[in-house]
């Protein structure tokens, strides 16, 4: 009977990993299908020549300006919005499993009305991009740790508590956002600030990548090494605690890693809503709970989300539609279609 | 052996919840703790595995200080089986039980060949074979208790605490449960049970512990300490332990039965 069961996982572990190789597969075919949307049309035999015109000697039958299209705007625009549909997607599944919680998003400790309240000060102040991202960074931050000594306040560190205190600090720096639009001149600086809220990937570029990239790893690495203990996270603290988890250290390590890879993510393209809270209940329909798995694919799936929108985008031309009102406005009848078709495990 | 000695509980700025509790519970025993509602039950459940900091008092096993030791060595002595249990998530069975092998997990690394084999055993041990695939919260009442049974039991922990075993369940998945602590105690596994049925103590424990107003009233046999008299000071309402003779498959048994007088 034992070998029977054993027989099951196998057969388990087998699905999941076809169903992965399926998603890796679709994301390299979208990524290079990604470099023909926009006003310059560029087959992917020239995109995968260019590419490959830096490893090894191909004599370049194309323009020089279609390099630099490819290299310098398609290129980094590509791949940070699968790097950041990836990282909220998976902060969102951690912050979901922690706080036991499926209506929680990678925002809900506060760091994107944070980071909005920190572009928005620097955007007030004619910043640079490079000090509106990094004003944007430092209080995506702030907001989080506020949060956090405040839910700790209360004594023992209860998850409800924590919730509240991430909804009370969103609802200052929200507070703090409005005096800033308010202050702001209504010609240039309101119109960049409400843009930005809105998130965007026009201005993503190959410096965005070294920062994104080395935080990105960093947090997958903390999430791929407690991956178990927050599987058991999610039959509650003190269940958890009697399963010899370090409820503490877990929580940090979720809070840490997820909280990075969203400030970030919201420095680099401004506030993406809705990716971060419904992707992993899709990544669950396609894999289940188990948070190993289901971080693999909301991965993916994440990305490949983002970068669909964003080819929307770019596709239409004269109009850069906000990235954050076109995934709600495509992924909410397809998270409808998903929900209605697979009805299990939910009860 | 769970020694507890003397142990003293109040949340934050209220009286003592438990004062001055002590007892011991050997390998193969099984300890049911009985008490009215709110006499502080769960509340020591709680203090054994440190989920409550005690005040004063001591909690060993096997000359382990179970109130100094991190949560991952206190897991391979004390596993624990809650009154409820839900998983937000859409869960299996198998991976619930998995979730017992966490203790031994070594830093990093997924269940090795070994741990999955544990799990198979316990799955395949409380018969939970046909459920391995289910969704958690898919099962009945019964099935998810013991499917948290099934995750206590791959913890390898020497002793189990269980917060009222048969709490909202019916007849049939009561017997299960009862029939199932009986054969652990029976396989040396230190069992200590809340409970609100006092019969249950006379079917599968060798003793019994009643707690009021969270001191220990009295402690010893279940012969010893469940009755008439006791129950009803302990539940301040007539309660009648009596004797019932029972035929059970062509066998005939004499049960005690514990009968509050309305």
């Amino acid at each position: 009977m034992s070998r029977k069961i054993l027989v099951q996982k196998g057969k388990n572990t087998n699905k999941f990993t076809i169903k992965l190789v399926l998603l890796i597969a679709l994301t390299i075919l979208l990524f290079f299908l990604s470099f023909m949307v926009g006003r310059y049309k560029i087959s992917p035999q020239t995109v995968f020549d260019i590419i490959l015109s830096h490893f090894i000697d191909i004599t370049p039958y194309w323009e020089s300006r279609l390099e630099t299209v490819v290299l310098q705007v398609r290129l980094p625009r590509i791949l940070i919005a699968l790097l950041v549909g990836g990282s909220l997607s998976i902060s969102g599944a951690s912050y979901q499993t922690l706080f036991k919680n499926p209506m929680v998003s990678p925002d809900i400790l506060g760091v994107s009305a944070g980071a909005g309240f920190g572009a928005a000060l620097s955007m007030l102040n004619d910043g640079t991009w490079l000090e509106i991202q990094t004003s944007a960074l430092f209080f995506g931050l702030l907001a989080v740790a506020i949060t956090y000594i405040i839910g700790n306040a209360y004594g023992k560190q209860g998850i409800t508590i924590l919730i509240l205190s991430g909804i009370v600090v969103s609802s200052l720096f929200q507070a703090l956002l409005s005096i800033v639009k308010t202050l702001a001149d209504t010609d240039n600086q309101l119109p960049s600030i409400t843009f930005w809220l809105m998130g965007g990937l026009s201005k993503s570029s190959n410096a965005d990548l070294l920062v994104l990239l080395p935080a990105l790893i960093v947090s997958l690495l903390i999430l791929f090494i407690f991956r178990n203990k927050i599987d058991v996270l999610s039959a509650g603290e003190d269940e958890a605690a009697t399963m010899g988890v370090n409820v503490l250290a877990v929580k940090l390590a979720v809070i840490v890693s997820s909280t990075l890879m969203t400030v970030v993510s919201v420095s680099i393209c401004g506030i993406i809503g809705w990716v971060g809270m419904v992707i992993p209940h899709i990544a669950r329909f396609i894999t289940g709970a188990n948070f190993a798995k289901l971080s693999s694919v909301s991965f993916f799936v994440g990305g490949l989300f983002l970068l669909i929108i964003d080819n929307i985008i770019r596709g239409i031309e004269g109009v850069e539609l906000p990235l954050g009102v076109l995934t709600a406005l495509v992924g909410t009848p397809v998270f409808a279609i998903m929900l209605f078709r697979v009805k299990k495990g939910w009860n | 052996m769970l020694e507890v000695r003397n142990i003293e509980f109040a949340y934050k700025g209220k009286q003592d919840v438990l004062d001055d509790i002590s007892f011991d519970l050997n390998h193969g025993e099984c300890l049911c703790i009985l008490g009215p509602n709110g006499t502080g039950k769960s509340t020591l459940a709680r203090c054994l595995l440190n989920l409550c900091k005690i005040k004063k008092g001591s909690i060993m096993v096997d000359g382990v200080n179970m109130n100094t030791v991190s949560p991952n060595k206190r897991a391979k002595y004390l596993a624990y089986v809650s009154q409820s249990s839900s998983m937000t998530f859409p869960y299996k069975v198998h991976e619930v039980v998995k979730m017992g092998r966490t203790s031994h997990l070594k830093f990093g690394a997924s269940l090795s060949s070994e741990d999955l084999n544990t799990v198979n055993n316990v799955i395949e041990k409380l018969e939970l074979t046909r459920l391995a695939d289910n969704y958690f919260n898919e099962l009945s009442g019964g099935e998810k208790k013991m499917v948290l049974v099934a995750r206590a039991l791959a913890q390898q922990a020497k002793y189990l605490i269980m917060d009222e075993p048969t709490a909202n369940l019916d007849y049939s998945n009561q017997i299960k449960i009862l029939d199932m602590i009986k054969k652990l105690s029976l396989e040396n596994y230190g069992i200590l049970m809340t409970s609100h049925f006092p019969e249950h103590a006379f079917w599968v424990c060798n003793r019994v512990l009643l707690m009021k107003n969270g001191i220990v009233g009295e402690y010893g046999t279940p012969d010893e300490v469940v009755t008439s008299k006791n129950l009803s000071e302990l539940y301040n309402t007539p309660v009648c332990v009596t004797s019932t003779e029972v035929k059970n498959n062509k066998e005939h048994q004499v049960k005690k039965v514990c009968i509050p007088i309305i």
